[in-house]
């Protein structure tokens, strides 16, 4: 098998006494999307910025095509980069700038360039200093993908893009990984992860809380019941899927985590008028992994006969 | 959207990752990431140069012209003796050699302001393209590509390295037209392009060590004031001048291209701006991207009591750049007081002398008093630069877009640009009474003892003036033209002082000397003060403040 388009083993990331990566064990498929999900300074970029080797890690070691990220030389020649927050040259023009990058990346397929340039429906020929934040966005995006690389990084590339933009780097990103691309993508914008990704992995204060299929991490998770009952509500406490009960004004409302069966068997028994389920969105997976605590998610998975719910690192080409 | 296409339906063919290390057909090779960084160096770096270029040209070309006109003989031996024993033109023009000929004087009466010229860019290209781009994370798109950071860096440096050495020889080709000494012509240009490439090189390692471009330049400059103060001690006495081989501001000096060169000072000139780029580099391996190899506060303490007003807040954000320039002035003015008591004993020895420049009218700048007063002018020079960076500060406020956050909520325009247009002239206040104060403690402690506290703060004080003309006039540049709030005053400033300092020895006619504020003032505290000149010089700044703080209530903010 070929080498994985990433891996890392045991990268740690120390910037003076904070820790931003903590033992990151990770491993992305050739190919693959691979959605890198978490809030706001989680480690998210850092993890990026390693493994482009603009930072150095205090530990472990990472690979891209199983070339040593420190080997930029050979690991970059097949990667694009799109950073949040992009900065470019304000004196350079649109054109100038993809110019320089494709000079910095050694090879751009034209053809390709034009048409993304026209379908991002970009101006090149405007100086950066003119463009909007989005623009500036729209020609990293050009500037990535132009070069048809094997692996893209993107570290929130849709910030500051409008709705049908949004809708167009999406495809952008099925068709790069229909040709054998690999994306990671790191988001905190769920549904964007949830459209794309077939894998996803959950950063959480620089610790790498989850690495799972999102078919896999959506059984795994909440529902939500709302049951209208015409009679006192029945005793749920005792389940160990059952995360959380909430009163209504006709009947209850419960977090269920798992196979649901008992739940609704119970809720039919005390004279159930009607029944609403509301199947996860990635929401509230996300809010599940923060809300819930270590414990309650081991206690679920080894009701359920899984293994591992809460650990880390679950590696592999899924 | 005549051609919208899928990529499968493209000419292109569809690629997969396998092919894409060979590509055939496509632009690539291994050395287009380094001459594309090459390429954009030149791009960010070589307007500057080429304005330096003609500037240098221009200079020397009137130097060359004016010099004819005012000693169409050559420099006569009495003319030779007024300029080698002024302690002050020794000190900071340095000790002149060779003035018989064009070149020999171009380079005696030029070379200095020059050399600090090319130092200080040198040193801005260099922290602005290895610390800058890196603040503005441009630099993680280049880095992404296939290319080691050391290497773009080496790239970066090479090309820096490379447009020291061409305003250097523009330098050459302009001497060697109008002076007529290839041979001069050429070492001078050398030691030139070498100056400018050593601080380049220290930018660099300062870019380095610190992590925000603003720091680095506060290195760099740190070290171009210390090596002209060692410049300054070197040339203050013959027994000195060994001290030259010190300072990379000395070089120019032992090089004596239109004398008997000293070949020996090519060898600092070449190897020490390599050298110290090569260790800037050696610094890089050792760092991340963004990152300073010297952590700066690591566990910042919020103190929100001092941010209850956007004055507040001004003074903050700039107080650390405030404080380096007061130890710097403090430092400096220290170092020339203490020398005062020695060029003057050294002058006293020689009756004969003294009468011959008081039959020159130059008795007044031999006495301590009239030491003073020249130096302080140039000490008020320094302070005026520093205003218009203060306010400066505004404008990188306003063009980041920091200044929309706070003119967004309540506060006025006015309120805003006033503040820090009131702590520009306040930091400069500060700064002429602690430039006259370090005076005095220098000249205390190094034995003139007839200098007292008030002759050196009368003398510094006396240009008060032109530091409030300075803040007016970027004050007015930032409300009329904002892009170019800095880079007008701090050239027109500099400009005005030397058509003062140069006007004179190369005897200009007085309506073109009467152009610069600083011809207007007097030798405070060796002549009385110039009430009138003080007084309209202050005026004129005033308004000029007023007009630039309606200029800016009026106009957009422009955050590019």
């Amino acid at each position: 098998m070929a080498d994985p388009a990433i891996r890392t083993v045991g990268l740690t990331k120390r910037f003076g006494d904070v820790l931003a990566l903590d033992h990151l064990d990770l491993e992305v498929a050739s190919g693959e999307i691979f959605g890198f999900l978490g809030p706001n300074g989680a480690g998210k970029s850092t993890t990026i910025r390693l493994l482009l080797g603009l930072l150095r890690p205090t530990g472990g070691a990472a690979w891209i095509d199983g070339i040593p990220v420190g080997d930029v030389q050979r690991a970059h020649r097949s990667v694009s980069y799109v950073p949040g927050d992009v900065s470019l040259w304000p004196q350079l023009t649109g054109h100038e700038v993809l110019h320089l990058l494709g000079q910095v990346s050694g090879r751009v397929d034209v053809a390709y360039r034009d048409e993304l340039v026209e379908r991002v429906d970009l101006d090149l020929s405007r100086r950066v200093r003119s463009y909007s934040k989005g623009n500036r966005q729209k020609v990293s995006l050009v500037a990535a993908f132009m070069t048809r690389p094997s692996l893209l990084l993107l570290d929130e590339p849709t910030v500051g893009l409008d709705p049908l933009m949004q809708a167009e780097f999406q495809s952008l990103v099925r068709e790069a990984s229909a040709r054998g691309q690999t994306v990671f993508l790191s988001s905190h914008l769920l549904d964007e992860v949830e459209d794309l990704c077939t894998r996803v992995g959950i950063l959480r204060s620089g610790v790498l809380v989850e690495v799972t299929t999102l078919e896999r991490l959506r059984s795994m998770t909440t529902t939500i019941f709302e049951a209208t009952l015409s009679g006192p509500p029945p005793p749920l406490d005792d389940l160990p899927e059952v995360l959380g009960i909430e009163p209504m004004t006709d009947g209850v409302r419960i977090t269920v985590s798992g196979p649901p069966g008992e739940v609704v068997r119970r809720l039919a028994e005390a004279r159930l008028l009607r029944l609403e389920s509301h199947p996860p969105t990635l929401e509230q997976i996300f809010l599940t992994y923060y809300e819930t605590t270590e414990a309650q998610r081991d206690a679920v998975a080894a009701a359920h006969g899984a293994t591992g719910a809460g650990g880390r690192g679950h590696g592999g080409a899924g | 959207m005549s051609r919208v296409s899928r990529p499968e339906q493209s000419a292109v063919p569809v690629t997969v990752p396998g092919e894409l290390s060979t590509g055939a057909g496509r632009d690539r090779s291994p050395a287009a990431p380094g001459r594309a960084i090459a390429a954009l160096t030149l791009r960010l770096a070589g307007r500057g140069a080429v304005l330096l270029a003609v500037a240098v040209a221009v200079w020397l070309g009137v130097e060359v012209a004016s010099y004819r006109t005012a000693y169409p003989d050559g420099v006569s031996p009495v003319q030779f003796t007024l300029f080698a024993d002024n302690p002050a033109v020794r000190m900071m023009q340095g000790v002149p050699t060779d003035l018989g000929t064009a070149g020999g004087f171009t380079v005696w009466d030029a070379g200095w302001m020059l050399m600090l010229l090319l130092g200080i860019w040198g040193a801005l290209t260099a922290t602005r393209l290895l610390r800058g781009e890196e603040d503005a994370e441009r630099v993680d798109l280049l880095l992404s590509g296939p290319i080691r950071a050391e290497r773009a860096m080496r790239i970066v440096l090479a090309g820096i390295g490379g447009l020291c050495l061409a305003v250097g020889l523009t330098a050459t080709s302009t001497l060697a037209v109008t002076s007529g000494d290839a041979r001069g012509a050429v070492l001078f240009g050398i030691a030139l392009g070498g100056v400018a490439a050593t601080f380049a090189s220290v930018g660099a390692i300062a870019s380095q060590l610190v992590d925000v471009r603003r720091r680095a330049v506060g290195l760099s400059l740190a070290a171009l004031g210390l090596a002209w103060v060692v410049r300054m001690v070197a040339s203050s006495a013959d027994a000195r001048t060994w001290m030259q081989w010190l300072t990379p501001l000395g070089w120019l000096q032992q090089l004596r291209p239109y004398g008997e060169p000293v070949y020996a000072a090519l060898a600092p000139l070449v190897i020490v701006p390599v050298l110290l780029a090569t260790l800037a580099v050696l610094l890089r391996r050792r760092r991340d991207l963004g990152a300073g190899i010297v952590a700066m506060e690591t566990q910042p303490r919020s103190r929100p009591g001092r941010l209850s007003s956007p004055l507040a807040f001004a003074w903050r954000s700039n107080r650390g750049v405030l404080l380096a320039w007061t130890l710097g002035l403090a430092a400096y003015s220290a170092v020339f007081g203490a020398l005062i008591a020695t060029m003057i004993d050294w002058l006293d020895k020689d009756d004969q002398y003294r009468s011959l420049l008081d039959s020159f009218g130059f008795g007044a700048m031999l006495s301590p008093l009239g030491f003073l007063a020249v130096f302080a002018s140039f000490g008020v020079l320094a302070v005026a630069l520093q205003v218009v960076w203060r306010v400066g500060a505004a404008r990188a406020e306003e063009e980041s877009g920091r200044a929309e956050v706070l003119l967004a909520r309540p506060v006025s325009r006015l309120r805003w640009l006033g503040g820090h247009g009131v702590l520009a002239l306040l930091g400069g206040v500060a700064l002429v009474v602690v430039t006259g104060t370090a005076t005095w403690a220098g000249a205390v402690v190094g034995g003139s003892s007839e200098i007292t506290w008030a002759d050196s703060m009368k003398a510094v004080l006396n240009g008060l003036p032109v530091v409030v003309l300075a803040a007016g006039l970027a004050v007015a540049t930032f409300g009329v033209i904002p892009r170019a709030t800095v880079a007008l005053s701090a050239v027109l400033i500099p400009a005005s002082y030397l058509l003062t300092v140069l006007g004179a020895a190369l005897r200009w006619p007085s309506w073109v000397l009467d152009l610069s504020p600083f011809t207007h003032l007097a030798l405070v505290p060796a002549q009385p003060w110039a009430a009138a000149s003080g007084l309209v010089i202050t005026a004129v700044g005033l308004a000029l403040l007023v007009l630039g703080l309606v200029a800016f209530d009026r106009r957009d903010v422009v955050n590019t």
